[in-house]
């Protein structure tokens, strides 16, 4: 009798654990109006719609067999069956940019792609987990806008995905976690500017919600990879918190953001600009930016913890160079609001503090 | 070793148990304890996360709808003796922290729904294993925009000549004007322009007959008129002297002098001097001055009717939401009976609808002799009215909204009366073409009136 319990004990303890652990993968898929995707990711669709021999999408297959070879996640695994498991796993991309800007003869070209690894509850249609990433590219050729076709862009970002995103992945699955009951999690719930900051990000051309959507995704983007946090995602931009991915079957399904344990809120308060020296032909100038960032709970309306979180780097000049000083703001703040925020969080013992029934806000939304 | 083996068999048990039927809502809450020490006692934490646990339960309920409220009123106590089986977790937020008195700790609590389903399920099938059998038939019926009939405007444009003339004058900035002759002469100024605006109307008649008679019909409506914000003013003047007759005495000229002015409220004073007619408005801020030496010699005017859409529906017995009906009645332990059972057809019914939009008092009264015929206990009627389809701005899917009205008629005493209804309510579907949306918006709305229905049912029977 004790040996027959023992084995179904066992037995029940493996099967909990499983069930507890399958992921099953989603595919590939594109984030937010479904009829604004020709329009909203131009290229990647192009770029999604070339089919193999097989009449499989190319981009679609890249992912699979990526996916297929990186299967152990940091607490689960992911499958390819169908499983009969709620939780699913997509990588969606919800982010595509691609600037040009004339220089003499030349053309220059901005590629800004953001992408979502998303865990999905597909029993109660909402998301449960985000791991942001963005990539850029800049690429120099002769002619003009114009004169750049589309599937000289299309090749572009077929390359950059598998350079920095299928490249990369592997590298990072060991990081994403599925929370564990009694994990909290955590969400950026509001992105303010200044009015001078506002000014600026009118002037630079930057759409201000736009903008919005980029600091959020890296600071959800740091605190998930870095600190290894249950992050949801940012959706000031989807009504009624509620997010459509469109994936490669081209079905539509919609997934709600639940409400997060903590919410975080930013506040980018101003770009600073200084001379720190000067050579005849070049000067060193200091770009920074200064932040106030908050964690709350905007239902409860407890505030756990409000600081002001900046960072400030050099870049040197040659004098006459036209510089674009957005660019280098720009650039300062996402390592502000990534690495510095990390940074800061890390050294407040009391947001880290992991004594027994004395855990820190951060330490009790950490996946381990 | 063996009893503790076995006790953590069933626990592992009931955790797989509750693996598979949980479903987990998250209620955030603040639990207190009364206590004097700023640090409290292990103990006095406990009874605030119990305290923390108790509301969340209480915070939940709030959020339901008021049938499903009244029947989680009637459980919550049941609910708190064992919060442990109903509460899955309860998450600190906070270190916590001593106010006034109190301490107190915010806490993320889970919610297990699918527990208390049960327990509302199980306290139904309890009840009902005390009284009697309970039958009850349904008919849905659904009804949908076929289609769809619009009318162009009809123009009606009358015209009249005459050899008077008008001459106007004003300073309005902004100004609208009807003019129309249909054998009296009937003219009918409106005016939107700036508050300060000058109108004059001058008549001059020989003939004093008829000024008397221009003098009885003119009527200045400027009541609604606001000096400061609204700048529109109605001028009405109406002449009962025929065209026809002015034009028949050459001789006739009209010189009116009609003055306005608004001073809070509108006084006219019409002073009739030999063949003259005039009309004074005063005003502190508003003057109008219309120099009108005659009419003008031809006017025409028009009407417009426009005429509503025409809609034609389409009805049909939507057979998608049967199994959905069914499964929530029987949860709550009623036995539903198909209709047919009973001999109702859902055709009559579907008749009416599409006709005048609802049951007539007689299909209705036949619908319930057959069912108290029959020995059923309920009969729900449900009427589905689907909009037309749309593109969701946000999923770009096809999106149709369904409204749905729905009763259920108490068949056991002398009378049939409603004891329940719901509705009219809107629900709306999603789906990749039209009639996947139109599917998920009766699914909803019905499993959704269904369900209002069940729970108002079960608050009246005690249930």
């Amino acid at each position: 009798m004790r040996k027959f319990c023992l084995v179904l004990l066992f037995f029940m303890i493996t099967v909990v654990t499983l069930a507890q652990t399958q992921v099953r993968y989603a595919g590939f898929s594109f984030s937010g109006d479904y009829t604004n995707i020709p329009k909203r990711y131009k290229y990647t669709n192009q770029l999604f719609a070339l089919k193999n021999s097989d009449g499989l999408s190319v981009l679609e297959q890249e992912f699979f067999h990526m996916f297929k070879q990186n299967q152990d996640f940091g607490n689960f695994k992911l499958h390819f069956s169908n499983t009969a498991t709620k939780l699913a796993m997509t990588f969606t991309i919800h982010r595509e940019n691609v600037d040009f800007e004339q220089l003499g003869d030349r053309v220059k070209l901005i590629y800004n792609l953001g992408f979502s690894l998303y865990i999905l509850d597909y029993d109660e249609m909402r998301i449960v987990q985000s791991y942001p990433m963005k990539v850029s590219y800049l690429d120099i050729i002769k002619g003009s806008p114009d004169s750049v076709a589309d599937s000289y862009i299309v090749a572009t970002i077929r390359e950059i995905i598998k350079n920095q995103v299928i490249n990369n992945l592997p590298l990072l699955v060991g990081k994403v976690y599925i929370a564990q009951s009694g994990t909290l999690s955590m969400k950026v719930n509001e992105i303010s500017f200044s009015y001078e900051v506002k000014k600026l990000i009118a002037v630079s051309g930057w759409d201000e919600s736009n903008y919005a959507n980029l600091i959020a995704n890296q600071a959800t983007e740091a605190l998930a990879f870095d600190l290894n946090v249950s992050m949801l995602p940012y959706a000031k931009d989807y009504a009624g918190q509620k997010m459509a991915l469109s994936f490669s079957d081209a079905s539509v399904q919609n997934f709600s953001i639940p409400t997060a344990s903590y919410d975080l809120a930013i506040n980018v308060d101003k770009f600073y600009k200084a001379l720190h020296s000067e050579k005849n032909t070049e000067s060193v100038y200091i770009y920074g930016a200064y932040t106030s960032v908050k964690i709350f709970d905007s239902e409860l309306g407890d505030e756990y913890w409000n600081n002001e979180v900046k960072y400030g780097a050099t870049k040197l000049i040659v004098k006459n160079q036209a510089v674009d000083d957005f660019a280098n703001f720009n650039e300062v703040l996402l390592v502000t609001i990534g690495r510095s925020l990390v940074e800061k969080f890390i050294a407040d013992k009391e947001l880290m503090n992991d004594k027994k029934g004395k855990k820190g806000v951060i330490r009790r939304c950490q996946n381990f | 070793m063996s009893k503790l083996l076995k006790n953590a068999l069933i626990y592992v048990f009931m955790i797989c148990i509750i693996c598979s039927l949980t479903a987990i809502t998250k209620v955030k809450v603040k639990g207190e304890v009364e206590t004097r020490k700023k640090k409290p006692s292990v103990e006095e934490i406990k009874q605030a996360v119990n305290n923390g646990k108790e509301q969340a339960i209480r915070k939940w309920a709030a959020t339901l709808e008021s049938q499903r409220l009244q029947l989680m009123n009637s459980l919550i106590p049941e609910i708190l003796k064992n919060l442990d089986l109903y509460v899955l977790e309860a998450s600190q937020l906070s270190d916590g922290e001593w106010i006034n008195g109190k301490w107190q700790v915010n806490l993320e609590v889970s919610i297990n729904d699918s527990q208390i389903d049960l327990l509302a399920n199980q306290r139904s099938q309890s009840n009902r294993q005390k009284q009697q059998d309970t039958y009850l038939s349904f008919i849905y019926v659904a009804r949908e925009v076929s289609s769809v009939e619009t009318f162009d405007n009809t123009v009606i444009k009358t015209s009249a000549s005459s050899n008077s003339s008008s001459n106007r004058t004003t300073n309005d900035n902004d100004r609208v004007e009807h003019t129309k002759v249909s054998g009296n002469t009937d003219i009918i100024t409106t005016q939107v322009g700036q508050a300060s605006s000058n109108t004059q109307v001058d008549q001059q008649t020989d003939s004093a007959s008829t000024s008397l008679k221009t003098r009885d019909a003119i009527d200045v409506s400027g009541k609604s008129f606001n000096r400061d914000e609204d700048t529109s003013v109605a001028v009405k003047v109406i002449s009962s002297a025929s065209l026809d007759k002015t034009r028949s005495s050459s001789s006739t000229t009209q010189d009116t002098n009609v003055q306005q002015e608004f001073q809070g409220r509108t006084d006219t004073n019409i002073q009739t001097n030999g063949n003259t007619v005039t009309t004074t408005v005063s005003s502190n801020t508003t003057n109008r001055n219309m120099d009108s030496s005659i009419l003008s010699k031809s006017l025409s005017a028009g009407s417009v009717v426009k005429s509503s859409e025409g809609i034609a529906y389409r009805v049909f017995n939507p057979q998608e939401i049967d199994s959905k009906v069914t499964e929530i009645f029987n949860k709550a332990g009623i036995d539903v009976v198909p209709a047919y059972e009973a001999n109702i057809t859902s055709e009559q019914l579907a008749f009416d609808f599409a006709s005048i939009g609802e049951v007539s008092s007689s299909t209705q009264k036949e619908a319930t002799d057959l069912a108290r015929d029959a020995g059923l206990d309920f009969l729900a009627i449900g009427l589905l009215d689907l909009g037309r389809e749309e593109i969701d701005p946000v999923t770009g899917q096809y999106k149709i909204y369904a409204r749905v009205n729905g009763y259920i008629m108490d068949l056991r005493k002398r009378f049939a009366s409603k004891i329940c209804s719901v509705g009219p309510v809107q629900y709306s579907g999603l789906g990749e073409n039209p009639s996947v949306a139109k599917i998920n918006a009766l699914i909803e709305a019905s499993t959704k009136a269904s369900q209002d229905l069940v729970d108002q049912l079960r608050v009246k029977m005690g249930m």
